[in-house]
């Protein structure tokens, strides 16, 4: 945050227009709509409609819901982000990264080091690190982390969900940080490599279903709400086949998801995941693929959500 | 820059390109006849001469030389004209559906004429039978009518450049003028600009708003029945009752029906049954079951015509 500041604070020199910067802002912000326009909006309609009638689904299908939901929230945010990102970079500004492929992080440290990293940044410098931050005795780092947690859910609204999820995660980091290990996951995860390996991969799903698990306090209305949605997850049901009305929605979003993820695993060590993607190969490809990121905007435009922060 | 900003040009015609043919290829929007305002009446017609396919259509559609879409027999006597809005012009269903063609083989013996347009209000529907007596001179006209379709005709009500309206305190006809006539020119010339114009509604959604609102005057019940009263006046003076049949949707507003009675216009109301009218599922128009249901109301008003009860006259 410190460092975004000064960094606008001197920008007040003459920029000039750099082709190279352009394009990499265009590309960014074409992917910043493809992220909220395509795999958010879509996401949302599903994960509404399942949200809203929770009762009426089984355990299976509940967690199709806090799947999408999952992804929705990533797509609003990530999707913004990487908009707004996109634009200053065509007017000569670079931003700081704030999304950094969170949804790949070996465990829930990693994950915040990779998500919201604007925000994060800020509490850590303006509230962990003035009460102490990971210093001094275990009670003390116990409570500066629930501070920080709590503070970041109820910075989200006045909901006893938000607190819930704050605490929920500071549960989920706590163990990371008296062991120590908080910091063992900085680099990328598979670095250099096309796939993961089996440890990864299990650490990936690990880390994806806490989040999963987290993020259904912070779509739920109530706390009511979120119990008996985790009840009906954790209930027989779950090995049923998960029914959806709207199926054909539901297959598309999913076939989009998959190939978003592929795509954001490919780029999951640049800025955003489209930065290199295709840059050696000739313009042709290049445009070709731009032009499919295109017309999926048009042909597959959910049904325009309001972006979530606009609530908080 | 020079460069940034010819190669973003270039890729814009190409995305352009792209998904006009993606657009055409795959049909994803109807073809919409081109119109003309005919310069004596003023009546909206469409370009004589054209065809093309409605959305999810199989059928095409054709608009014949009399610039309008349907059925167009004028062989036989007697001949009756079908005259209102995209109900009669029906242009999302094959024209075995429409109402000339379903009497037609119940009638073989008389000629019908449609002359359905999307919009026409009352006195544009009055105004077109006018414009018939000139060019086929029908026996009768049926004139297909919903209540908004007469608050629609009165100036003092609503503007609609559009439409052919009365001013009823100058007893003035007004002209239809053609709205938008340049962005109607590129969009019926680029199918992707009139997709993405009716997929991201940006400012059709204020028409459409205009248009509901509009609507929803036009629907209450307290409308101002002093000023339709005057209208109907003004009608009996102008027009040939005689030959004026008044065929009025479903539901529509009692007293406006008693008034075009006491106004000296015959009329029948169809009536809803069973599971309503089958409206299409793609609008709210009637889907060919409705316009059979439509077709079985209006057959024993025509044989009550056509056979008259003995000592009755036409």
């Amino acid at each position: 945050m410190k460092e975004q500041l000064i960094y606008f604070l001197n920008s007040t020199k003459k920029r000039t227009f750099e082709y190279n910067k352009a394009v990499d802002g265009l590309r960014q912000l074409l992917w910043g709509l493809f992220k909220k326009i395509v795999i958010a909006d879509n996401s949302a309609q599903i994960a509404n409609e399942i949200f809203n009638n929770s009762t009426e689904y089984s355990g299976s299908t509940l967690v199709l819901g806090a799947v999408f939901f999952t992804f929705q929230i990533y797509g609003d945010f990530s999707g913004y982000s990487d908009m707004a990102i996109g634009i200053s970079r065509l007017f000569g500004f670079k931003l700081k990264q704030n999304f950094a492929a969170p949804y790949f992080s070996r465990d829930i440290a990693e994950f915040w080091r990779r998500w919201h990293i604007s925000l994060s940044t800020w509490f850590r410098d303006y509230l962990y690190i003035p009460l102490g931050g990971s210093r001094g005795k275990t009670y003390m780092k116990v409570r500066n982390t629930f501070i920080i947690f709590i503070t970041s859910g109820f910075w989200h609204g006045a909901n006893w969900t938000f607190i819930v999820w704050g605490a929920l995660n500071a549960l989920y980091f706590l163990p990371l940080l008296l062991q120590k290990k908080n910091k063992i996951h900085s680099d990328v995860v598979a670095q250099g490599k096309l796939l993961p390996n089996l440890k990864e991969f299990y650490q990936i799903s690990k880390t994806f279903s806490l989040t999963l698990i987290a993020w259904i306090f912070f779509r739920a209305d109530n706390i009511g709400h979120a119990w008996s949605f985790l009840k009906t997850i954790f209930s027989k049901s779950l090995f049923t086949f998960p029914h959806f009305s709207e199926k054909d929605l539901a297959v598309n979003t999913s076939i989009l998801i998959i190939i978003f993820l592929i795509v954001e695993w490919l780029g999951r060590e640049n800025q955003y995941a489209i930065e290199k993607l295709g840059l050696n190969k000739n313009r042709s490809i290049r445009w070709l693929f731009y032009l499919m990121i295109i017309i999926s905007l048009f042909w597959f435009t959910g049904q325009e959500q309001q972006f979530i922060y606009f609530q908080f | 820059m020079i460069k940034f900003i010819s190669q973003l040009t270039l890729f814009a015609i190409i995305t352009f390109g792209t998904g006009e043919l993606i657009v055409r290829s795959l049909k994803l929007t109807s073809d919409i006849p081109q119109r003309l305002v005919e310069p004596e009446t003023g009546l909206q017609l469409y370009k004589p001469g054209q065809s093309g396919y409605f959305r999810n259509a199989k059928e095409k559609w054709h608009v014949n030389d009399y610039g309008m879409l349907g059925v167009a027999d004028t062989s036989k006597k007697p001949l009756f004209s079908f005259i209102g809005d995209s109900y009669i012009e029906n242009i999302m269903n094959p024209i075995s559906c429409n109402q000339g063609f379903l009497l037609q083989s119940h009638f073989e013996n008389y000629s019908f004429f449609e002359a359905g347009r999307s919009g026409v209000n009352f006195i544009e529907a009055l105004e077109i039978s006018n414009y018939l007596e000139t060019i086929i001179s029908p026996t009768y006209h049926l004139i297909y009518l919903g209540d908004g379709d007469f608050k629609e005709s009165i100036i003092s009500q609503g503007r609609y450049t559009d439409r052919v309206q009365v001013d009823l305190d100058q007893k003035l006809i007004l002209k239809a003028k053609m709205k938008s006539p340049l962005a109607k020119r590129i969009l019926y010339s680029s199918k992707l600009l009139y997709y993405l114009y009716l997929r991201f509604p940006l400012f059709i959604d204020k028409q459409n708003k205009g248009e509901t609102i509009n609507e929803n005057i036009a629907k209450k019940p307290n409308f101002d029945i002093s000023e339709i009263s005057k209208l109907f006046n003004f009608c009996s003076s102008r027009y040939n009752l005689n030959k004026i049949i008044l065929v009025f949707h479903p539901n529509a507003n009692d007293k406006i029906i008693e008034q075009t009675t006491l106004s000296g216009f015959k009329n029948i109301l169809l009536r809803e049954h069973n599971n309503g009218w089958g409206l299409s599922k793609y609008d709210g128009h009637w889907s060919c079951y409705g316009h059979k249901e439509a077709t079985k109301q209006v057959i024993p008003l025509i044989e009550s015509i056509v056979k008259p009860p003995t000592g009755a006259h036409l």
